[in-house]
């Protein structure tokens, strides 16, 4: 009676089976594969034998265009391109370190700053570096106006009174030492690069021309990016430096750490927390603990109820188990944060009062603001894969839901869930949310998540205070004249955040990096995080 | 009465079939009597344990622990709940879309007939894992909604099938004869059609429990499905695979879980296709 139908039921079962399974089992085994051996990176025209120092890293580069680059390209670009300042680490004698501009200074105003440059600068064209490449630099990136451009908001003109001066007419009083060291956005190329009729493909072909001690040799996508030293460098070469400075994309950790095991790589600063001790036990490597810029926060939705009573949020915030976080999710990487600026950026408040875990209280409070054994449900977004956004969350969950607050985890990959944010109608009502600075100062944290906006970009928790904005505008408006006065007015500013619980601060985060043995004269700089700087490594025993 | 015998009998003879059942039947017990099997039920349902975290499998802990301290074994028994659920959801699902179209465009024929077929045809055209990851990525992410993207994916299957079954069931004597008695469309489609059209469908269905529970998991794998703390397989192997190097046990469990799971019902469908299908019977 039956009929078979033969064409559907040739769609192959056990195979398909089989292969779902295997797909599965591969991504879960990912783990167990050797990476393929590397040769080291050949170059061809020199015969010595080369000192090479590689890094590796978890995704590839992205934009090559010195005018917009704003993410990981940064670590390649730290080392081609310079700044006319660096910002140093935190514990320095000095808060700068001269670059391409050798001193500057303000006028009594705060409207105009003048940097004179240093001389004798080359370019890897073999360029003479001028003052005419900054303001070329400069206004181009202004007039693309992507990326990191925003930072030179303030600049009215750039003017060049000669070779080596330059002269930047503000609308507004800017902090234009902490701008020009800023981290993307102050990498100055050639003018050659930036004459050429096809200067934006040339770029992102994966060219550059710097000031910088290595020069872009090659760009492999998805494998590496080779930079070969510069001989004519401004800064000068000693010996034990490195020839070949390689970036290699490695996106899963496991890989990295067999990789950086057998000596293929040098660098990482992937390494999940719970796998430091292991690399620890390793005698050929090290592994360094420093202190971070970057913070992990959760905005409150103020604009929605619950969440719009303060009284809430401070529950909220007492229901964080702070410590245990800290202990078991950052393995003691990380510190409570105290109000939004991270320890080590100037401006930091040590006297603020930090949330405490205590379900009584927060109960209590809920009490108070009308919601006797909670008895609502939230939303709280992370990011897809972020294991400690993750457990932060589900450790949050569990001590709400002794209070009678439910809360709903849901992930997302950061495109989406930043799009649903911004939306008041799609916005959840918690967002977990890392922040790090463009340049260093506490404005950069306090203007970008809390000061009110028509249109949300990254105040994703809809804050609006009147009294606040108006401190940190005149904050940041002090900051290039009167820094101490500035910081004493950001205090003011962070304390009404605390006060009025805008976030829960949760924490400050240390950074880890592991290298081999062999390389000396590493130096972390939170502010520009997550590069390595080859210019300053040596090989030794 | 001997025809279920015979394929009783038969079902007893192939060794594999009869795995394959027990372990689908093992499955749908652990799943009633979670609550009571699990050794931490609220672990289970997402808990931490701080300070237990990664502890390897051994007394206490049967499979170990995961990166929040609870119990791998409790999580992965409460697992088949959902698992067992989203299999056969999506599957009745899928049917309850395919069946009534499929037997629709069988019987009708013509216009509607084209219209449904092309329209099983752009669902085909695309792969059946993207379809259902496009899906879940506009409803966003969820297991209502993963469940909802994986049904979009799987009805044009029934359709076909049915439809098939149908248009060859049309013209044979005793559908003759139904019409001949008076009898109206929807009694000939839903008394005669389709009851002897049902048993591929059966066939098919049964498989299928074992991909939609696949699919399900691969979704939430990569995020679109179940979401934290939910003990769902493909969710624990996305965790756990992060730590794999140090703490084998977090993703091999689960993963074994959905191994063992989607193997016992292709196994059982296998065989059940074997019993139903007369052609393979006689042999």
């Amino acid at each position: 009676m039956t009929v078979r139908s033969g064409s559907l039921f040739r769609r192959p079962s056990l195979r398909w089976t089989a292969v779902g399974l295997a797909v599965l089992l591969a991504l879960s085994l990912v783990a167990c594969r050797r990476p393929p051996q590397q040769a080291a990176p050949e170059t061809g025209t020199e015969p010595a034998r080369k000192l090479i120092a590689t890094y590796a890293i978890l995704s590839d580069m992205t934009e090559w265009d010195p005018s917009i680059t704003f993410d990981q390209t940064s670590f390649a670009m730290l080392n081609i391109y310079e700044p006319l300042v660096w910002f140093n680490p935190p514990g320095s004698r000095e808060t700068f370190t001269p670059a391409l501009a050798e001193r500057w200074e303000v006028a009594p105003d705060g409207m105009s700053w003048t940097f004179y440059l240093r001389k004798g600068v080359k370019f890897h064209n073999g360029e003479p570096f001028t003052s005419e490449a900054v303001k070329l630099y400069v206004d181009r990136t202004m007039e693309l106006n992507q990326g990191a451009a925003f930072i030179w908001g303030a600049v009215e003109a750039v003017e060049t009174p000669d070779d080596h001066t330059v002269v930047f007419r503000l609308a507004y009083p800017a902090p234009m030492d902490l701008v020009v060291s800023a981290g993307y956005g102050t990498y100055i190329p050639c003018p050659e690069s930036l004459k050429r009729p096809d200067a934006a493909e040339w770029f992102a072909r994966g060219n550059a021309c710097g000031t910088g001690p290595y020069r872009l040799a090659r760009w492999t996508p998805g494998e590496e990016v080779v930079m070969e030293r510069f001989d004519d460098y401004w800064g000068g070469w000693q010996p034990g430096q490195f020839d070949l400075a390689v970036i290699k994309i490695v996106p899963e950790w496991s890989t990295q750490r067999q990789m950086l095991e057998a000596g293929e790589i040098d660098v990482t600063r992937a390494v999940p927390v719970e796998e430091m001790d292991a690399l620890k036990a390793n005698p050929n490597l090290v592994v360094r603990v420093d202190p971070g810029f970057q913070n992990l926060l959760a905005l409150y939705n103020t604009a929605r109820k619950p969440l719009d009573d303060r009284l809430v949020r401070q529950a909220l915030s007492h229901a964080l188990d702070y410590e245990t976080i800290i202990r078991e999710v950052r393995r003691g990487l990380a510190e409570q944060s105290q109000g939004p600026v991270p320890r080590g950026i100037w401006g930091h408040d040590d006297q603020l009062p930090m949330a405490t875990f205590d379900l009584r209280k927060a109960s209590d409070l809920l009490a108070r603001a009308g919601y006797p054994g909670g008895g609502f449900k939230l939303t709280i977004s992370y990011e897809t894969g972020d294991e400690h956004e993750r457990k932060v969350a589900e450790l949050w969950k569990a001590a709400l839901a002794q209070i009678g607050v439910e809360l709903e985890i849901i992930a997302q990959p950061w495109g989406v869930r930043w799009d649903r944010q911004r939306n008041p109608d799609t916005a959840f009502d918690v967002f977990l949310f890392y922040w790090w600075p463009t340049y260093i100062t506490p404005h950069d944290w306090l203007f970008s998540m809390f000061h009110s906006e028509e249109d949300p970009f990254f105040n994703l928790g809809y804050y609006k205070n009147p009294e606040f904005d108006a401190l940190i505008d005149e904050a940041n408006a002090l900051t290039g004249r009167d820094r101490e006065r500035a910081a004493e007015l950001f205090r003011r500013a962070q304390a009404i955040l605390v006060e009025d619980a805008a976030a829960a601060f949760v924490y400050d985060q240390s950074s880890v990096t592991a290298h081999t043995r062999t390389l000396k004269g590493y130096v972390d700089n939170p502010a520009y995080p997550n590069t390595v700087f080859f210019y300053q490594l040596r090989r030794g025993n | 009465m001997s025809e279920g015998r015979g394929a009783l009998k038969l079902l007893l003879k192939n060794r594999l079939t009869l795995a394959g059942a027990a372990v689908v039947l093992a499955l749908a017990l652990v799943a009633l009597a979670a609550p009571w099997l699990a050794p931490n039920p609220a672990q289970a349902l997402g808990r931490p344990d701080m300070g237990n975290q990664f502890r390897p499998p051994g007394p206490g802990n049967w499979l170990g622990t995961d990166d929040l301290g609870r119990d791998l074994l409790s999580r992965i028994i409460y697992g088949t709940r959902i698992s067992l659920h989203m299999g056969t959801l999506v599957i009745l699902l899928a049917m309850a879309i395919g069946v009534p179209l499929g037997a629709i465009a069988g019987y009708a024929g013509g216009v509607a007939d084209e219209v449904v077929m092309r329209l099983t045809d752009v669902f085909l055209g695309f792969p059946p894992l993207l379809l259902a990851l496009a899906v879940a990525s506009l409803l966003g992410p969820g297991l209502a909604n993963a469940l909802v993207a994986i049904a979009i994916t799987w009805w044009p299957w029934y359709t076909r099938l049915v439809r098939a079954q149908v248009l060859s069931l049309r013209e044979t004597a005793f559908v003759e004869a139904a019409r001949s008695l008076g009898a109206g469309h929807g009694r000939i489609v839903f008394r005669h059609l389709l009851p002897n059209s049902l048993s591929p469908v059966i066939v098919q269905a049964s498989m299928d429990v074992g991909y939609a529970i696949l699919t399900a998991a691969a979704l939430s794998f990569i995020g679109l499905g179940a979401q934290p703390p939910a003990p769902e397989w493909g969710l624990m192997v996305a965790t756990g695979r992060k730590y794999f190097m140090q703490y084998w046990w977090y993703a091999t469990f689960p993963g074994l879980a959905v191994f063992v799971t989607v193997l016992a019902f292709n196994l059982f469908g296998d065989g059940l296709r074997d019993v139903l299908d007369p052609r393979t019977r006689r042999q």
